[in-house]
Protein backbone atom coordinates (compact mmCIF):
# COMPACT_ATOMS: atom_id res chain seq x y z
CA UNK A 1 0.00 0.00 0.00
CA UNK A 2 1.32 3.46 -0.89
CA UNK A 3 2.08 5.67 2.10
CA UNK A 4 1.13 9.21 1.09
CA UNK A 5 3.13 10.79 3.92
CA UNK A 6 6.29 9.04 2.75
CA UNK A 7 5.64 10.08 -0.84
CA UNK A 8 5.13 13.70 0.17
CA UNK A 9 8.25 13.72 2.36
CA UNK A 10 10.39 12.30 -0.43
CA UNK A 11 8.92 14.76 -2.91
CA UNK A 12 9.61 17.63 -0.52
CA UNK A 13 13.18 16.46 -0.12
CA UNK A 14 13.65 16.34 -3.90
CA UNK A 15 12.27 19.85 -4.31
CA UNK A 16 14.48 21.17 -1.50
CA UNK A 17 17.46 19.53 -3.16
CA UNK A 18 16.56 21.30 -6.37
CA UNK A 19 16.44 24.62 -4.53
CA UNK A 20 19.76 23.84 -2.86
CA UNK A 21 21.38 23.19 -6.21
CA UNK A 22 20.43 26.73 -7.26
CA UNK A 23 18.26 25.41 -10.07
CA UNK A 24 15.92 28.22 -9.15
CA UNK A 25 18.53 30.71 -10.39
CA UNK A 26 18.49 29.01 -13.80
CA UNK A 27 14.71 29.19 -13.80
CA UNK A 28 14.90 32.85 -12.86
CA UNK A 29 17.27 33.41 -15.77
CA UNK A 30 14.84 31.79 -18.20
CA UNK A 31 11.99 33.85 -16.81
CA UNK A 32 14.10 36.97 -17.15
CA UNK A 33 14.83 36.10 -20.80
CA UNK A 34 11.16 35.52 -21.39
CA UNK A 35 10.26 38.87 -19.84
CA UNK A 36 12.95 40.49 -21.96
CA UNK A 37 11.43 38.92 -25.08
CA UNK A 38 7.98 40.21 -24.20
CA UNK A 39 9.37 43.60 -23.17
CA UNK A 40 11.35 44.02 -26.42
CA UNK A 41 8.30 42.98 -28.42
CA UNK A 42 6.10 45.50 -26.66
CA UNK A 43 8.76 48.16 -27.16
CA UNK A 44 9.11 47.37 -30.88
CA UNK A 45 5.33 47.34 -31.11
CA UNK A 46 2.88 45.18 -32.99
CA UNK A 47 2.49 46.11 -36.63
CA UNK A 48 -0.76 44.17 -36.83
CA UNK A 49 -2.88 41.75 -34.76
CA UNK A 50 -1.27 38.77 -36.50
CA UNK A 51 2.06 39.77 -34.95
CA UNK A 52 0.45 39.62 -31.51
CA UNK A 53 -0.66 36.08 -32.26
CA UNK A 54 2.84 35.26 -33.46
CA UNK A 55 4.30 36.43 -30.13
CA UNK A 56 1.61 34.59 -28.16
CA UNK A 57 2.40 31.39 -30.04
CA UNK A 58 6.12 31.87 -29.56
CA UNK A 59 5.70 32.55 -25.83
CA UNK A 60 3.39 29.61 -25.13
CA UNK A 61 5.56 27.26 -27.19
CA UNK A 62 8.64 28.33 -25.19
CA UNK A 63 6.78 27.94 -21.90
CA UNK A 64 5.51 24.45 -22.68
CA UNK A 65 8.92 23.44 -24.02
CA UNK A 66 10.78 24.82 -21.00
CA UNK A 67 8.46 23.33 -18.37
CA UNK A 68 8.77 19.90 -20.01
CA UNK A 69 12.54 20.31 -20.13
CA UNK A 70 12.59 21.09 -16.40
CA UNK A 71 10.35 18.11 -15.58
CA UNK A 72 12.45 15.83 -17.77
CA UNK A 73 15.88 16.91 -16.50
CA UNK A 74 14.76 16.82 -12.90
CA UNK A 75 13.18 13.36 -13.16
CA UNK A 76 16.12 11.99 -15.15
CA UNK A 77 18.65 12.88 -12.48
CA UNK A 78 16.70 11.92 -9.35
CA UNK A 79 17.66 8.26 -9.03
CA UNK A 80 21.18 8.43 -10.57
CA UNK A 81 22.06 11.32 -8.20
CA UNK A 82 20.79 9.42 -5.16
CA UNK A 83 22.74 6.33 -6.19
CA UNK A 84 25.89 8.32 -6.95
CA UNK A 85 25.83 10.17 -3.64
CA UNK A 86 24.77 6.99 -1.81
CA UNK A 87 21.98 8.91 -0.08
CA UNK A 88 19.48 6.29 -1.18
CA UNK A 89 20.77 3.70 1.27
CA UNK A 90 19.87 5.55 4.49
CA UNK A 91 16.46 6.25 2.95
CA UNK A 92 15.85 2.60 2.12
CA UNK A 93 17.06 1.59 5.60
CA UNK A 94 13.92 3.24 6.95
CA UNK A 95 10.49 1.68 6.67
CA UNK A 96 9.92 3.21 3.25
CA UNK A 97 8.64 1.19 0.31
CA UNK A 98 10.50 1.44 -2.96
CA UNK A 99 7.28 2.43 -4.68
CA UNK A 100 7.02 5.41 -2.30
CA UNK A 101 10.50 6.55 -3.34
CA UNK A 102 9.66 6.41 -7.05
CA UNK A 103 6.31 8.10 -6.55
CA UNK A 104 7.93 10.79 -4.43
CA UNK A 105 10.59 11.53 -7.03
CA UNK A 106 8.02 11.53 -9.81
CA UNK A 107 5.71 13.88 -7.86
CA UNK A 108 8.58 16.28 -7.20
CA UNK A 109 9.48 16.42 -10.91
CA UNK A 110 5.84 16.94 -11.84
CA UNK A 111 5.43 19.63 -9.18
CA UNK A 112 8.51 21.53 -10.38
CA UNK A 113 7.38 21.38 -14.00
CA UNK A 114 3.93 22.57 -13.00
CA UNK A 115 5.28 25.49 -10.96
CA UNK A 116 7.41 26.65 -13.91
CA UNK A 117 4.51 26.20 -16.32
CA UNK A 118 2.00 28.00 -14.09
CA UNK A 119 4.27 30.93 -13.25
CA UNK A 120 5.35 31.58 -16.82
CA UNK A 121 1.91 30.93 -18.25
CA UNK A 122 0.45 33.48 -15.84
CA UNK A 123 3.00 36.05 -17.00
CA UNK A 124 2.37 35.25 -20.65
CA UNK A 125 -1.39 35.47 -20.37
CA UNK A 126 -1.14 38.77 -18.51
CA UNK A 127 1.67 40.44 -20.50
CA UNK A 128 1.26 39.25 -24.07
CA UNK A 129 -1.54 41.23 -25.71
CA UNK A 130 -4.26 39.15 -27.32
CA UNK A 131 -5.09 41.10 -30.44
CA UNK A 132 -7.17 38.47 -32.22
CA UNK A 133 -9.99 36.21 -31.13
CA UNK A 134 -9.07 33.02 -29.31
CA UNK A 135 -11.25 30.27 -27.95
CA UNK A 136 -11.34 30.28 -24.15
CA UNK A 137 -12.41 26.62 -24.18
CA UNK A 138 -9.26 25.69 -26.10
CA UNK A 139 -7.16 27.63 -23.57
CA UNK A 140 -8.77 25.75 -20.69
CA UNK A 141 -8.13 22.43 -22.42
CA UNK A 142 -4.53 23.48 -23.08
CA UNK A 143 -4.01 24.31 -19.40
CA UNK A 144 -5.73 21.18 -18.07
CA UNK A 145 -3.90 18.83 -20.46
CA UNK A 146 -0.52 20.14 -19.41
CA UNK A 147 -0.96 18.43 -16.02
CA UNK A 148 -1.01 14.88 -17.48
CA UNK A 149 1.50 15.96 -20.14
CA UNK A 150 4.06 17.04 -17.52
CA UNK A 151 3.33 13.93 -15.45
CA UNK A 152 3.92 11.88 -18.60
CA UNK A 153 7.26 13.59 -19.26
CA UNK A 154 8.36 13.17 -15.64
CA UNK A 155 7.47 9.45 -15.76
CA UNK A 156 9.40 9.07 -19.01
CA UNK A 157 12.52 10.72 -17.55
CA UNK A 158 12.37 8.59 -14.41
CA UNK A 159 11.89 5.37 -16.38
CA UNK A 160 14.82 6.05 -18.72
CA UNK A 161 17.05 7.02 -15.78
CA UNK A 162 16.49 3.54 -14.32
CA UNK A 163 17.05 1.82 -17.64
CA UNK A 164 20.20 3.45 -18.98
CA UNK A 165 22.97 5.95 -18.18
CA UNK A 166 21.65 9.35 -17.20
CA UNK A 167 22.76 11.31 -20.26
CA UNK A 168 21.54 8.72 -22.71
CA UNK A 169 18.22 8.54 -20.87
CA UNK A 170 17.90 12.29 -20.93
CA UNK A 171 18.70 12.36 -24.63
CA UNK A 172 16.17 9.67 -25.47
CA UNK A 173 13.55 11.31 -23.27
CA UNK A 174 14.11 14.67 -25.00
CA UNK A 175 13.81 13.03 -28.42
CA UNK A 176 10.47 11.54 -27.43
CA UNK A 177 9.12 14.65 -25.71
CA UNK A 178 10.08 17.03 -28.53
CA UNK A 179 10.37 14.77 -31.54
CA UNK A 180 7.88 11.92 -31.25
CA UNK A 181 5.21 14.08 -32.89
CA UNK A 182 7.35 14.49 -36.00
CA UNK A 183 8.13 10.77 -36.13
CA UNK A 184 4.42 9.97 -35.90
CA UNK A 185 3.67 12.56 -38.61
CA UNK A 186 6.26 11.10 -40.97
CA UNK A 187 5.20 7.54 -40.37
CA UNK A 188 1.48 7.96 -39.83
CA UNK A 189 0.84 5.20 -42.35
CA UNK A 190 2.85 2.75 -40.24
CA UNK A 191 0.85 1.75 -37.14
CA UNK A 192 4.04 0.84 -35.27
CA UNK A 193 5.00 4.52 -34.78
CA UNK A 194 1.84 5.07 -32.76
CA UNK A 195 3.34 2.89 -30.02
CA UNK A 196 5.88 5.64 -29.29
CA UNK A 197 5.17 7.57 -26.10
CA UNK A 198 4.36 11.08 -27.28
CA UNK A 199 3.71 13.70 -24.57
CA UNK A 200 3.71 16.40 -27.27
CA UNK A 201 0.35 15.08 -28.45
CA UNK A 202 -1.23 16.87 -25.49
CA UNK A 203 0.14 20.25 -26.55
CA UNK A 204 -2.72 22.45 -27.78
CA UNK A 205 -0.74 25.71 -28.12
CA UNK A 206 -0.95 25.90 -31.93
CA UNK A 207 -4.62 25.01 -31.81
CA UNK A 208 -5.24 27.81 -29.31
CA UNK A 209 -3.23 30.52 -31.08
CA UNK A 210 -4.79 29.49 -34.38
CA UNK A 211 -8.20 30.40 -32.95
CA UNK A 212 -9.52 26.87 -33.44
CA UNK A 213 -12.48 25.55 -31.43
CA UNK A 214 -11.90 23.27 -28.41
CA UNK A 215 -11.68 19.53 -28.85
CA UNK A 216 -14.90 17.57 -28.54
CA UNK A 217 -15.42 16.14 -25.05
CA UNK A 218 -14.77 12.61 -26.29
CA UNK A 219 -11.48 13.57 -27.95
CA UNK A 220 -10.37 15.50 -24.89
CA UNK A 221 -11.09 12.55 -22.60
CA UNK A 222 -9.33 10.15 -24.95
CA UNK A 223 -6.24 12.37 -24.91
CA UNK A 224 -6.32 12.46 -21.11
CA UNK A 225 -6.77 8.67 -21.03
CA UNK A 226 -3.85 8.27 -23.44
CA UNK A 227 -1.58 10.22 -21.07
CA UNK A 228 -2.88 8.49 -17.93
CA UNK A 229 -2.29 5.02 -19.35
CA UNK A 230 1.28 5.92 -20.29
CA UNK A 231 1.90 7.43 -16.85
CA UNK A 232 0.60 4.32 -15.07
CA UNK A 233 2.65 2.03 -17.30
CA UNK A 234 5.88 4.03 -17.00
CA UNK A 235 5.64 4.55 -13.24
CA UNK A 236 4.74 0.88 -12.68
CA UNK A 237 7.64 -0.20 -14.91
CA UNK A 238 10.03 2.11 -13.00
CA UNK A 239 8.88 0.68 -9.67
CA UNK A 240 9.41 -2.86 -10.99
CA UNK A 241 12.89 -1.95 -12.22
CA UNK A 242 13.75 -0.44 -8.86
CA UNK A 243 12.54 -3.60 -7.11
CA UNK A 244 14.75 -5.80 -9.25
CA UNK A 245 17.81 -3.61 -8.70
CA UNK A 246 20.24 -4.71 -6.05
CA UNK A 247 20.38 -1.45 -4.15
CA UNK B 1 3.16 -14.97 -12.36
CA UNK B 2 3.64 -11.28 -11.52
CA UNK B 3 5.93 -10.89 -14.50
CA UNK B 4 3.38 -12.48 -16.80
CA UNK B 5 0.62 -10.22 -15.51
CA UNK B 6 2.82 -7.16 -15.92
CA UNK B 7 3.71 -8.18 -19.48
CA UNK B 8 0.02 -8.60 -20.33
CA UNK B 9 -0.71 -5.20 -18.75
CA UNK B 10 2.13 -3.60 -20.74
CA UNK B 11 0.93 -5.10 -24.01
CA UNK B 12 -2.64 -4.03 -23.31
CA UNK B 13 -1.59 -0.44 -22.55
CA UNK B 14 0.61 -0.27 -25.67
CA UNK B 15 -2.22 -1.56 -27.82
CA UNK B 16 -4.85 0.76 -26.36
CA UNK B 17 -2.52 3.74 -26.60
CA UNK B 18 -1.59 2.96 -30.20
CA UNK B 19 -5.30 2.85 -31.03
CA UNK B 20 -5.92 6.10 -29.15
CA UNK B 21 -2.94 7.69 -30.88
CA UNK B 22 -4.30 6.73 -34.30
CA UNK B 23 -7.77 7.95 -33.40
CA UNK B 24 -7.08 11.24 -31.62
CA UNK B 25 -4.72 13.88 -32.89
CA UNK B 26 -5.53 17.46 -31.94
CA UNK B 27 -3.42 19.03 -34.68
CA UNK B 28 -4.86 18.13 -38.10
CA UNK B 29 -7.77 20.56 -37.86
CA UNK B 30 -9.32 22.49 -40.70
CA UNK B 31 -9.16 26.28 -40.83
CA UNK B 32 -7.06 28.21 -38.34
CA UNK B 33 -4.85 31.24 -38.80
CA UNK B 34 -1.62 29.35 -39.52
CA UNK B 35 -3.11 28.02 -42.75
CA UNK B 36 -4.48 31.40 -43.79
CA UNK B 37 -2.26 32.85 -46.54
CA UNK B 38 -3.31 36.45 -45.95
CA UNK B 39 -2.75 36.11 -42.22
CA UNK B 40 0.68 34.62 -42.80
CA UNK B 41 1.57 37.40 -45.21
CA UNK B 42 0.54 40.00 -42.62
CA UNK B 43 2.52 38.27 -39.88
CA UNK B 44 5.57 37.81 -42.10
CA UNK B 45 5.61 41.48 -43.00
CA UNK B 46 5.95 42.58 -39.37
CA UNK B 47 9.27 43.59 -37.87
CA UNK B 48 8.72 41.16 -35.00
CA UNK B 49 8.34 38.23 -37.37
CA UNK B 50 11.55 39.31 -39.08
CA UNK B 51 13.31 39.37 -35.69
CA UNK B 52 12.04 36.00 -34.61
CA UNK B 53 11.44 34.65 -38.08
CA UNK B 54 13.45 31.52 -37.44
CA UNK B 55 11.22 30.47 -34.55
CA UNK B 56 8.53 29.03 -36.77
CA UNK B 57 6.20 26.65 -35.07
CA UNK B 58 5.86 23.96 -37.65
CA UNK B 59 8.48 21.81 -39.23
CA UNK B 60 7.07 22.55 -42.68
CA UNK B 61 7.56 26.27 -42.16
CA UNK B 62 11.11 25.78 -40.93
CA UNK B 63 11.88 23.69 -43.97
CA UNK B 64 10.24 26.21 -46.26
CA UNK B 65 12.50 28.92 -44.80
CA UNK B 66 15.50 26.65 -45.27
CA UNK B 67 14.59 25.92 -48.87
CA UNK B 68 14.15 29.62 -49.53
CA UNK B 69 17.57 30.28 -47.98
CA UNK B 70 19.05 27.63 -50.24
CA UNK B 71 17.36 29.08 -53.31
CA UNK B 72 19.03 32.40 -52.50
CA UNK B 73 22.47 30.75 -52.51
CA UNK B 74 22.60 30.69 -48.71
CA UNK B 75 21.91 34.40 -48.27
CA UNK B 76 19.30 35.08 -45.59
CA UNK B 77 16.86 37.76 -46.72
CA UNK B 78 14.28 39.42 -44.50
CA UNK B 79 10.94 37.64 -44.75
CA UNK B 80 9.47 38.86 -48.02
CA UNK B 81 7.56 36.02 -49.50
CA UNK B 82 4.23 34.37 -49.15
CA UNK B 83 5.20 31.56 -51.50
CA UNK B 84 8.07 30.93 -53.81
CA UNK B 85 6.30 28.18 -55.61
CA UNK B 86 3.17 29.97 -56.69
CA UNK B 87 5.19 32.71 -58.31
CA UNK B 88 7.06 30.12 -60.33
CA UNK B 89 3.88 28.29 -61.09
CA UNK B 90 2.32 31.52 -62.33
CA UNK B 91 5.20 31.86 -64.78
CA UNK B 92 4.53 28.34 -65.89
CA UNK B 93 0.88 29.19 -66.31
CA UNK B 94 1.71 32.19 -68.46
CA UNK B 95 4.12 30.16 -70.51
CA UNK B 96 1.49 27.55 -71.21
CA UNK B 97 -1.14 30.14 -71.86
CA UNK B 98 1.13 31.68 -74.47
CA UNK B 99 1.71 28.29 -75.98
CA UNK B 100 -1.99 27.72 -76.12
CA UNK B 101 -2.68 31.08 -77.67
CA UNK B 102 -4.06 32.77 -74.56
CA UNK B 103 -2.31 36.00 -73.62
CA UNK B 104 -2.97 37.12 -70.11
CA UNK B 105 -3.35 40.79 -69.31
CA UNK B 106 -0.96 40.30 -66.40
CA UNK B 107 1.67 38.68 -68.61
CA UNK B 108 3.86 41.73 -68.34
CA UNK B 109 4.27 41.17 -64.62
CA UNK B 110 5.95 37.85 -65.08
CA UNK B 111 7.64 38.47 -68.39
CA UNK B 112 9.29 41.56 -67.00
CA UNK B 113 11.49 39.21 -65.01
CA UNK B 114 15.00 40.06 -65.99
CA UNK B 115 17.02 36.89 -65.47
CA UNK B 116 20.61 36.15 -66.42
CA UNK B 117 22.90 33.26 -65.54
CA UNK B 118 26.31 33.70 -63.93
CA UNK B 119 28.41 30.77 -62.65
CA UNK B 120 25.43 28.46 -62.50
CA UNK B 121 23.31 30.90 -60.51
CA UNK B 122 20.24 32.59 -61.90
CA UNK B 123 20.42 36.31 -61.20
CA UNK B 124 17.00 37.77 -60.51
CA UNK B 125 16.98 41.53 -60.99
CA UNK B 126 13.32 41.91 -60.11
CA UNK B 127 13.76 41.11 -56.43
CA UNK B 128 16.73 43.39 -55.85
CA UNK B 129 16.31 45.65 -52.84
CA UNK B 130 14.93 43.17 -50.27
CA UNK B 131 16.85 43.59 -47.00
CA UNK B 132 19.21 40.83 -45.92
CA UNK B 133 19.13 39.46 -42.36
CA UNK B 134 22.80 40.47 -41.97
CA UNK B 135 22.69 44.25 -42.57
CA UNK B 136 24.78 46.29 -44.98
CA UNK B 137 27.97 47.92 -43.63
CA UNK B 138 26.42 51.38 -43.53
CA UNK B 139 23.52 50.09 -41.46
CA UNK B 140 25.49 47.79 -39.16
CA UNK B 141 26.51 49.27 -35.83
CA UNK B 142 28.76 46.29 -35.06
CA UNK B 143 31.72 47.58 -37.07
CA UNK B 144 34.48 44.95 -37.46
CA UNK B 145 32.23 42.21 -36.02
CA UNK B 146 29.62 42.97 -38.65
CA UNK B 147 32.32 42.93 -41.34
CA UNK B 148 33.50 39.54 -40.10
CA UNK B 149 29.88 38.30 -40.07
CA UNK B 150 29.45 39.31 -43.70
CA UNK B 151 32.72 37.64 -44.62
CA UNK B 152 32.13 34.28 -42.96
CA UNK B 153 28.41 33.86 -43.72
CA UNK B 154 26.82 33.81 -47.19
CA UNK B 155 25.93 37.43 -47.83
CA UNK B 156 25.07 39.56 -50.83
CA UNK B 157 24.55 43.28 -51.04
CA UNK B 158 20.75 43.65 -50.82
CA UNK B 159 20.78 46.38 -53.47
CA UNK B 160 22.13 43.81 -55.94
CA UNK B 161 19.87 41.29 -57.68
CA UNK B 162 19.18 38.00 -55.89
CA UNK B 163 21.18 34.94 -56.93
CA UNK B 164 19.03 31.83 -57.28
CA UNK B 165 20.33 28.26 -57.16
CA UNK B 166 18.83 25.23 -58.86
CA UNK B 167 15.92 24.00 -56.74
CA UNK B 168 16.22 20.37 -57.81
CA UNK B 169 18.54 19.62 -54.91
CA UNK B 170 15.71 20.61 -52.59
CA UNK B 171 13.38 17.87 -53.75
CA UNK B 172 13.94 15.66 -50.68
CA UNK B 173 13.03 18.62 -48.47
CA UNK B 174 9.73 19.16 -50.25
CA UNK B 175 9.11 15.45 -49.71
CA UNK B 176 9.77 15.76 -45.96
CA UNK B 177 7.60 18.91 -45.83
CA UNK B 178 4.61 17.10 -47.24
CA UNK B 179 5.24 14.04 -45.10
CA UNK B 180 5.23 16.11 -41.94
CA UNK B 181 2.13 18.03 -43.01
CA UNK B 182 0.08 16.40 -45.79
CA UNK B 183 -2.10 19.52 -45.92
CA UNK B 184 0.86 21.74 -46.88
CA UNK B 185 -0.23 22.58 -50.44
CA UNK B 186 2.75 24.86 -51.12
CA UNK B 187 5.07 21.94 -50.53
CA UNK B 188 3.30 19.83 -53.15
CA UNK B 189 3.08 22.66 -55.68
CA UNK B 190 6.69 23.78 -55.28
CA UNK B 191 7.97 20.19 -55.12
CA UNK B 192 5.98 19.27 -58.24
CA UNK B 193 7.36 22.32 -60.02
CA UNK B 194 10.98 21.33 -59.40
CA UNK B 195 10.33 17.64 -59.88
CA UNK B 196 9.11 18.22 -63.44
CA UNK B 197 12.63 19.25 -64.40
CA UNK B 198 13.67 15.67 -63.55
CA UNK B 199 10.63 13.73 -64.65
CA UNK B 200 7.14 14.86 -65.58
CA UNK B 201 5.65 11.51 -64.56
CA UNK B 202 7.24 11.74 -61.11
CA UNK B 203 5.97 15.30 -60.75
CA UNK B 204 2.46 14.20 -61.68
CA UNK B 205 2.53 11.32 -59.20
CA UNK B 206 3.78 13.71 -56.48
CA UNK B 207 0.88 16.07 -57.18
CA UNK B 208 -1.48 13.07 -57.24
CA UNK B 209 -0.25 12.11 -53.80
CA UNK B 210 -1.23 15.60 -52.69
CA UNK B 211 -4.61 15.19 -54.37
CA UNK B 212 -5.22 11.95 -52.50
CA UNK B 213 -4.86 13.84 -49.24
CA UNK B 214 -6.42 17.10 -50.43
CA UNK B 215 -8.91 16.08 -53.13
CA UNK B 216 -10.74 19.41 -53.05
CA UNK B 217 -7.76 21.70 -53.40
CA UNK B 218 -8.11 23.47 -56.72
CA UNK B 219 -4.44 24.52 -56.92
CA UNK B 220 -3.33 20.90 -57.02
CA UNK B 221 -5.76 20.20 -59.88
CA UNK B 222 -4.33 23.21 -61.75
CA UNK B 223 -0.81 21.89 -61.13
CA UNK B 224 -1.63 18.46 -62.52
CA UNK B 225 -3.36 20.04 -65.51
CA UNK B 226 -0.29 22.15 -66.25
CA UNK B 227 2.01 19.18 -65.97
CA UNK B 228 -0.17 17.20 -68.39
CA UNK B 229 -0.13 20.10 -70.84
CA UNK B 230 3.64 20.13 -70.68
CA UNK B 231 3.69 16.39 -71.24
CA UNK B 232 1.40 16.83 -74.24
CA UNK B 233 3.69 19.53 -75.61
CA UNK B 234 6.59 17.11 -75.47
CA UNK B 235 4.50 14.47 -77.23
CA UNK B 236 3.60 16.64 -80.20
CA UNK B 237 2.30 19.93 -81.61
CA UNK B 238 -0.57 21.32 -79.56
CA UNK B 239 -1.68 23.66 -82.33
CA UNK B 240 -1.77 21.08 -85.09
CA UNK B 241 -4.95 20.99 -87.15
CA UNK B 242 -5.34 17.31 -86.31
CA UNK B 243 -3.93 16.42 -82.89
CA UNK B 244 -1.98 13.20 -82.48
CA UNK B 245 -3.91 10.62 -80.39
CA UNK B 246 -1.47 10.81 -77.46
CA UNK B 247 -1.53 14.60 -77.44
CA UNK B 248 -5.31 14.64 -77.64
CA UNK B 249 -5.62 12.15 -74.80
CA UNK B 250 -3.27 14.17 -72.58
CA UNK B 251 -5.03 17.42 -73.39
CA UNK B 252 -8.38 15.82 -72.54
CA UNK B 253 -6.99 14.74 -69.18
CA UNK B 254 -5.55 18.20 -68.60
CA UNK B 255 -8.88 19.76 -69.53
CA UNK B 256 -10.66 17.53 -67.00
CA UNK B 257 -8.16 18.73 -64.38
CA UNK B 258 -8.56 22.43 -65.05
CA UNK B 259 -12.36 22.17 -65.37
CA UNK B 260 -12.45 20.43 -61.99
CA UNK B 261 -10.08 23.10 -60.64
CA UNK B 262 -12.34 25.84 -61.97
CA UNK B 263 -15.38 24.20 -60.41
CA UNK B 264 -13.65 23.88 -57.01
CA UNK B 265 -12.23 27.38 -57.32
CA UNK B 266 -15.71 28.89 -57.76
CA UNK B 267 -16.79 27.23 -54.52
CA UNK B 268 -13.99 28.75 -52.45
CA UNK B 269 -13.18 32.06 -54.17
CA UNK B 270 -14.58 34.93 -52.09
CA UNK B 271 -16.59 37.74 -53.71
CA UNK B 272 -14.43 40.52 -52.27
CA UNK B 273 -11.15 39.88 -54.11
CA UNK B 274 -9.34 43.21 -54.59
CA UNK B 275 -7.22 44.27 -57.53
CA UNK B 276 -4.09 42.83 -55.88
CA UNK B 277 -5.72 39.41 -55.70
CA UNK B 278 -6.39 39.39 -51.95
CA UNK B 279 -9.77 38.49 -50.52
CA UNK B 280 -11.39 37.32 -47.32
CA UNK B 281 -10.97 33.84 -45.87
CA UNK B 282 -7.24 33.69 -46.59
CA UNK B 283 -7.51 34.21 -50.36
CA UNK B 284 -4.13 35.44 -51.61
CA UNK B 285 -2.53 36.60 -54.83
CA UNK B 286 -1.39 33.07 -55.60
CA UNK B 287 -4.86 31.65 -55.21
CA UNK B 288 -6.11 34.31 -57.59
CA UNK B 289 -3.35 33.58 -60.08
CA UNK B 290 -4.20 29.87 -60.04
CA UNK B 291 -7.92 30.63 -60.20
CA UNK B 292 -7.38 32.67 -63.37
CA UNK B 293 -5.14 29.93 -64.74
CA UNK B 294 -7.91 27.37 -64.24
CA UNK B 295 -10.36 29.60 -66.14
CA UNK B 296 -7.96 30.53 -68.95
CA UNK B 297 -6.74 26.98 -69.44
CA UNK B 298 -10.28 25.60 -69.42
CA UNK B 299 -11.11 27.89 -72.32
CA UNK B 300 -7.89 27.45 -74.25
CA UNK B 301 -7.75 23.67 -73.90
CA UNK B 302 -11.37 23.33 -74.97
CA UNK B 303 -10.49 25.39 -78.04
CA UNK B 304 -7.37 23.37 -78.72
CA UNK B 305 -9.50 20.26 -78.69
CA UNK B 306 -11.59 21.83 -81.44
CA UNK B 307 -14.74 22.79 -79.56
CA UNK B 308 -14.78 26.55 -80.20
CA UNK B 309 -18.43 27.01 -79.33
CA UNK B 310 -18.06 25.48 -75.85
CA UNK B 311 -14.84 27.46 -75.34
CA UNK B 312 -16.72 30.70 -76.00
CA UNK B 313 -19.51 29.66 -73.62
CA UNK B 314 -16.95 28.83 -70.94
CA UNK B 315 -15.24 32.17 -71.49
CA UNK B 316 -18.57 33.96 -71.03
CA UNK B 317 -19.18 32.03 -67.80
CA UNK B 318 -15.74 32.84 -66.43
CA UNK B 319 -16.07 36.49 -67.42
CA UNK B 320 -18.66 36.77 -64.65
CA UNK B 321 -15.85 35.96 -62.22
CA UNK B 322 -12.99 37.74 -64.00
CA UNK B 323 -14.68 40.56 -65.93
CA UNK B 324 -11.37 42.35 -66.66
CA UNK B 325 -9.65 39.37 -68.21
CA UNK B 326 -8.67 40.32 -71.76
CA UNK B 327 -8.06 36.70 -72.90
CA UNK B 328 -11.52 35.70 -71.73
CA UNK B 329 -13.10 38.73 -73.39
CA UNK B 330 -11.33 37.80 -76.62
CA UNK B 331 -12.34 34.16 -76.35
CA UNK B 332 -15.96 35.10 -75.63
CA UNK B 333 -16.19 37.40 -78.64
CA UNK B 334 -18.30 35.60 -81.32
CA UNK B 335 -16.16 37.11 -84.07
CA UNK B 336 -13.04 35.42 -82.70
CA UNK B 337 -14.65 31.99 -82.60
CA UNK B 338 -14.57 31.61 -86.36
CA UNK B 339 -11.22 33.30 -86.78
CA UNK B 340 -9.42 30.70 -84.68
Amino acid sequence: MINCNHVLLIARGAVLEMLRRKDLAVLGLFMGLFLLLVGVSRFVGFDNPATGTFLLNLSLTLIVGLSHLIALTMSARQMPDELERRTLYPLLARPVRRADVILGKWSASLFTGLVVFSAMMFLALVLVPKLETYQIGTLLQLLVLQLPALAFTAALGLYFSMRMPRLLGLFLGAILVYGAGYVVSFGRNFPIVHVLPNPGRLNLVVRYTDGVAPLAAGEFLMLALYACLWIVLLVAATIRLFHTRSV
Amino acid sequence: MKSLLFSIFTLAVLLINALLSMRVDPLPYTGGRARDEEERARRNSSSLAAMFGEFRTTLSDVMFIKTERYLHAGVGYAVHHTAMSAEDLAEEVDEHQSELGVHDDHDHHHHDHDHEHIEGLEIDHEHAGTATLIPRADRDFRGPIGRLHREVKPWRDPSKPHAHTDGRELLPWFRVMTMSDPGYIQGYVAGGFWLQTESLDLAISFIEEGLEKNPDDFQLHVSRGLLRVRKARRAGDLNAAVLEPEVRSLLELALADVLRAAELMQRVRPDDVDEDGFGSGGWGRYHESDAMASAHLSVSLTRNLGDHQTAAELARTFLEIFPDSVPLQRAADPENIHHE
